[in-house]
């Protein structure tokens, strides 16, 4: 059995879809509204098997699992709230920019003036644009699940590609455990993504991406296709009167281009992983 | 008799003062190597090509100590793309903890040419003690440069795990041996 766990193929697929399946199946009976829960609790048990749950020193893997957790309760709240505020929404973004900040800190804080204003700066800016491109599909489940499935496999095969295995791994893990929020979604269209679903998983899709820009290698324009697949799915406008796994389906052709240019980019410039 | 007191530990500590020789690390001669199981299948073998420090020699008295410093970075296994995912936060995390470093603790010499160093080693933000066998010392005036140098051979045994890399556990190998060649020059 601990071999199985310690496979990475499976830490970062099969494990984070089974698990987050069985949260949708518990919080659908008891806490549907926060269904989008499901996907953190199995993206959190595969980070669990892959990383481990120790956050000292802090590096800034860890640095991610823990922003990822505190964005949970924020999410929460503003799933809570019947209307949020345009300057509540300013203050959240602005918050995502200086966590991202955070993450990048080590290496910002070494660079020269010049440098470090602009790998902090387009660091912060990719963190509020994924983020709040994400959070706007809040009230579009389908287009949320889509966009968020391709931008977190986008974001893991290209940090693959991009030497960081680390970052891959908790990237595709995110994927495949959106994925099973999505499978749900189709099968069950009244499923509402809300905050609990949008606001971690897009902004821990910004953490891991800039972080593999800045730690491992991969090329800053990588982030390019990525940051905007969430605001391509916002424009995606499926036939409603199809079935709803054929809208799913549209949804992902229509996405999932700019996930494949990502990981090609990356693996153009870097090559395959070595393994 | 006051006097006498005072001129012998005054001589005491002149003698320990000379005895105890300061020499900074060459880096054209000091390497950190390691090995490491490559899934079972090979051992890989791997060095670092920066590197930097103090070695103070000190056989008669208890001053002896060894500071090294090691750019994370400049790890090299002969392909560049696994240097490359070593660097990366998977395994040595080089951006985040650029320097690997060992400071001596105790040293105890036996005989002419070996000894026991005790030590902490600090890689990845993480300090633990690691103890330095050393097989070969060698302190004379080299017949090139026509300086002072002292050279030494060590090895050691870590877990990569003690230091929080546990990437690929069990897969590559949690083992891994450290050998260093040292050589310092005088002043």
């Amino acid at each position: 059995m601990n071999e199985l766990l310690s496979q990475p193929a499976l830490q970062s697929s099969l494990i984070p879809f089974c698990v987050a399946l069985a949260a949708i199946v518990l919080l659908l009976a008891g806490a549907r509204r926060w269904a989008g829960l499901a996907v953190l609790v199995g993206f959190y048990a595969a980070a669990y098997l892959i990383a481990g749950f120790e956050f000292v020193p802090l590096t800034s893997t860890r640095k991610i699992l823990l922003l990822g957790l505190a964005a949970i309760p924020v999410a929460l709240v503003l799933d809570a709230l019947r209307k949020r505020a345009r300057v509540g929404s300013g203050v959240l973004f602005l918050l995502a920019g200086a966590a991202l900040l955070w993450v990048v800190w080590p290496v910002v804080q070494r660079e020269e003036l010049r440098a470090a204003l602009a790998l902090g700066g387009m660091g912060a800016i990719y963190a509020v644009l994924v983020t709040s491109f994400a959070s706007e599909l809040a009230a579009k489940p389908r287009h949320a699940g889509v966009a968020l499935l391709t931008m977190s496999l986008g974001t893991g095969g290209a940090a693959l590609m991009g030497a960081s295995a680390l970052i891959g791994q908790l990237g595709l893990a995110l994927g495949a455990a959106t994925g099973a929020w999505l499978l749900l979604a189709m099968w069950k269209p009244t499923l509402g993504a809300g905050n609990t679903l949008t606001l971690p998983v897009g902004f821990l899709n910004a953490l891991l991406g800039y972080s593999a820009f800045v730690y491992a290698r991969l090329p800053w324009f990588t982030l390019l296709p990525l940051g905007l697949i969430p605001l391509l799915a916002r424009f995606v406008a499926p036939d409603t009167k199809v079935a709803s796994w054929r809208q799913t389906l549209w949804l992902v052709l229509s996405t999932s281009p700019l996930a494949a240019l990502a990981v090609l980019l990356s693996w153009w410039v870097e090559g395959a992983p070595p393994l | 008799m006051r006097h006498a007191f005072a001129a012998l530990a005054l001589a005491t500590l002149s003698a320990s003062a000379f005895a105890a020789d300061s020499y900074t690390i060459d880096p054209a001669h000091t390497y950190p190597h390691f090995t490491i199981s490559h899934l079972g299948f090979s051992t890989m073998h791997g060095r670092f090509n920066s590197t930097s420090g103090t070695v103070v020699v000190d056989r008669k008295g208890t001053g002896s100590s060894v500071d090294v410093k090691i750019a994370t970075a400049s790890v090299d296994t002969g392909f560049q793309k696994r240097d490359d995912h070593l660097r990366s936060g998977d395994f040595l995390n080089a951006v985040e903890f650029p320097v690997i470093t060992y400071k001596s603790t105790k040293i105890v010499f036996s005989g002419e040419s070996a000894a026991t160093v005790d030590g902490n080693l600090t890689m990845s933000g993480v300090t633990k003690p690691v103890t330095l066998k050393v097989g070969h010392i060698k302190c004379a005036v080299n017949p090139q440069s026509k300086k002072d140098v002292c050279g030494f051979d060590a090895t050691a045994k870590i877990k990569r795990s003690d230091f929080g890399i546990k990437f690929a556990l069990p897969n590559i190998g949690d083992d891994m041996d450290l050998t260093f060649e040292v050589e310092a020059v005088k002043g």
